[in-house]
């Protein structure tokens, strides 16, 4: 039997051609950014007061420190930590970062409780190609209630994403890089820190 | 099927656009942690929520601090516009090229083998290198092509003489983003029959050889002409199910006891007959680290008809350090003849083609550090690891003989990843084959002592 010719393959062709159109009419959905930095902060603390940001710029002993935790100097020499307050409590912290995947930048955002503990974790923006599947749920759900003491390591205490191994790897260095971050500039020494 | 012919081709052009149409008007809903991803424009309004003071702030995630006008422009439909500038007479080359790459993406891979057979000389083989060149034309369309330079391309010197080496596109696609679960692609196709053809790319193998079936029962890379859809999508909290399914021109006759369908495959310029194959994989993951597939090929070899039918599982699980992988697969072939090209051809032969062939692996991979070592290595190096593999498989490109062409092979393998980009393998296998008569198992006596090994260093680095 040819697939091309007969009656099986015309009524298939329709039914191809109806499915197409009925599927293609749901609403259609772009990719590659999926917050703006407003968006995030609003996402993450919706019930929160106020929302600013510290410039941390960290000095010699700092970077030292957090070069020894993390294994390697942190790229930049400032950071922003975004703060959520009501009132005079703190409600949680933000960090937005990046980290190279396989070929392009990943820009991503960990929501941390005031005591360090991730609590969520969302990707921004996705330029790559191919290993989107990052951004789905299973697999950032597996960085909330992590601590600057875990590990954090793709493979270890991560589970990679199948046919996407460097993008979840590079998004496990990043939120190991955003808890160290928090911990050792802010949470240790919040004297270290300029109001920005 | 004439007649219907414009109505298929009016619902493909109107498909897309009826989506973006009921996009414009759609009212998002606030997305849960959990909930799938959306694009920004379905996003919750900027009104609700905290006072977000950031003013004097350089935005970290250059996605914008200010929340986007109500009319603004979509990231979409500016790439659009600088699109649609490319093609106007007065651009210049120097700002098309700018404009291109601003929206491209270039990479690739490279493996370089080292190889010492137990019969034979050693010899250092410049397997391949492969230029990756992505770029996205809009928001929702975009193009991946991968460029193999095989035996670094052409020439070849072999027996002191320059052949033709070997440059193809073995992967040229251009994508159609209809919705998030469904997109429509058309080109060079890696044909979806099992997992291994489709993630085949040497740095993310542990090992520097391929499985035996998976270069000639499913002839890895197999890529083929033609079109179909693709996508995938959550099922509740945890599971997803992913979809490829493709007509395509298909194998042709050349299909030979030994090297399998290998000959066969690639149909870049035309297709032998006027049946179009199809194929397809589903594939399923109740959670990160465990997924299986089941795909399947169905195509007509020759002028007469005579098919090709292949099915083939495959499973990937991830336990701690451990990764398990297998796949196995049967191809079913009505009896005819290496023949089926058209007249004149001296492809056309009076040769038998094989009525079935068979072959499996199964493979652990096991990751582990040794600390003292990585404390001595460069910083970037500290989070890399070994891997030490185990490979079994085993081929039958015609499963009506027992010939040279059923192998059986045990693989050792061990490699160093400093990081995930760049591996140093090295691997020892032990093989027999049918030639005697005696279909090859490592289980039979023989196995041992007729077989031959094979030792072999390679190094795949991605960029």
């Amino acid at each position: 039997m040819s697939v091309v010719r007969g009656w099986p393959v015309k009524h298939f062709s329709l039914a191809l051609a109806v499915w197409l159109w009925m599927g293609a009419s749901l609403p259609a959905e772009a990719a590659a950014t999926y917050f703006t930095t407003p968006q995030v902060l609003k996402e993450f603390f919706p019930k929160s007061q106020r929302v600013s940001f510290r410039k941390v710029k960290p000095g010699p002993a700092e970077l030292a420190a957090l070069q020894g935790r993390l294994g390697y100097k942190p790229a930049k020499p400032e950071y922003v930590i975004f703060v959520a307050t009501t009132g005079e409590h703190v409600d949680g912290y933000a960090i937005i970062d990046e980290e190279l995947g396989q070929h392009e930048q990943i820009t991503f955002a960990v929501k941390l409780s005031p005591e360090g503990v991730v609590e969520r974790h969302e990707v921004m923006v996705y330029r790559e190609k191919y290993g989107e599947e990052i951004t789905d749920a299973r697999f950032r759900r597996q960085f909330q209630g992590k601590t600057a003491k875990d590990a954090v390591r793709a493979g270890e205490d991560i589970d990679v994403v199948t046919g996407a191994t460097i993008s979840s790897r590079s998004m496990a260095v990043g939120v190991r890089r955003a808890l160290i971050l928090l911990d050792e500039l802010i949470l240790k020494k919040p004297g270290a820190v300029s109001k920005g | 099927m004439p007649r219907r012919l414009p109505l298929i081709l009016l619902s493909l052009l109107l498909a897309p656009l009826t989506g973006l149409a009921q996009d414009e008007g759609s009212t998002p809903e606030k997305p849960a942690s959990d909930a799938p991803r959306v694009p920004q424009e379905e996003q919750p309004k900027q009104e609700e929520g905290p006072r977000l003071d950031l003013e004097g702030l350089e935005d970290p995630a250059a996605t914008g601090t200010t929340p986007p006008a109500p009319n603004a422009e979509t990231p979409g439909e500016s790439a659009q516009e600088t699109f649609n500038q490319r093609l106007q007479p007065t651009t210049t080359l120097t700002q098309r090229a700018a404009a291109i790459l601003d929206r491209t993406t270039l990479g690739g891979y490279a493996e370089h083998d080292f190889i010492v057979p137990e019969q034979g000389k050693s010899t250092f083989r410049n397997h391949r290198y492969v230029l990756f060149v992505y770029s996205h034309i809009s928001e929702r369309i975009s193009t991946a092509t991968e460029i193999e330079f095989e035996f670094a391309g052409s020439p070849l010197k072999r027996d002191g003489v320059l052949g033709a080496g070997e440059v193809l596109l073995e992967f040229s696609v251009v994508d159609l983003m209809l919705t998030d679960w469904l997109t429509f692609r058309a080109g060079v196709i890696l044909m979806p029959v099992g997992a291994y053809n489709l993630r085949h790319d040497a740095p993310a193998q542990e090992l520097p050889e391929r499985p035996i079936a998976y270069t000639t029962v499913v002839p890895t890379t197999w890529f083929e002409s033609g079109a179909g859809f693709l996508g995938g999508f959550d099922l509740g909290r945890d599971w997803r199910l992913s979809y490829e399914v493709y007509a395509v021109n298909g194998l042709d006759a050349k299909i030979l006891d030994g090297q399998g369908f290998r000959a066969a495959r690639g149909s870049h310029l035309e297709d032998n007959n006027d049946d179009k194959a199809v194929t397809g994989r589903v594939s399923v993951s109740p959670f990160l680290g465990l997924e299986a597939g089941l795909s399947g090929y169905t195509g007509a070899y020759d002028l007469e008809g005579r098919r090709v039918n292949m099915v083939n599982a495959d499973v990937f699980w991830r336990l701690g350090a451990w990764d398990l992988t297998g796949e196995v697969v049967r191809a079913f072939i009505d009896p005819g003849y290496v023949q089926g090209f058209p007249d004149g051809s001296t492809a056309n032969t009076r040769d038998r083609v094989p009525t079935g062939m068979f072959g499996f692996y199964g493979q652990a991979n096991y990751r582990f550090r040794i600390e003292p070592f990585f404390r001595l290595l460069p910083d970037e190096w500290h989070d890399g690891h070994f891997t030490a593999s185990l490979r079994y498989e085993e081929k039958d490109t015609d499963t009506e003989f027992v010939t040279a062409g059923d192998v059986s092979r045990l693989t050792l393998g061990l490699n160093f990843r400093p990081l995930p980009p760049y591996v140093l393998k090295t691997s020892f296998f032990w093989e027999k084959s049918g030639g005697d008569g005696q279909m090859p198992h490592a289980w039979s006596r023989d196995f041992w002592s007729e077989g031959h090994w094979n030792f072999m260093a390679s190094v795949a680095y991605l960029f």
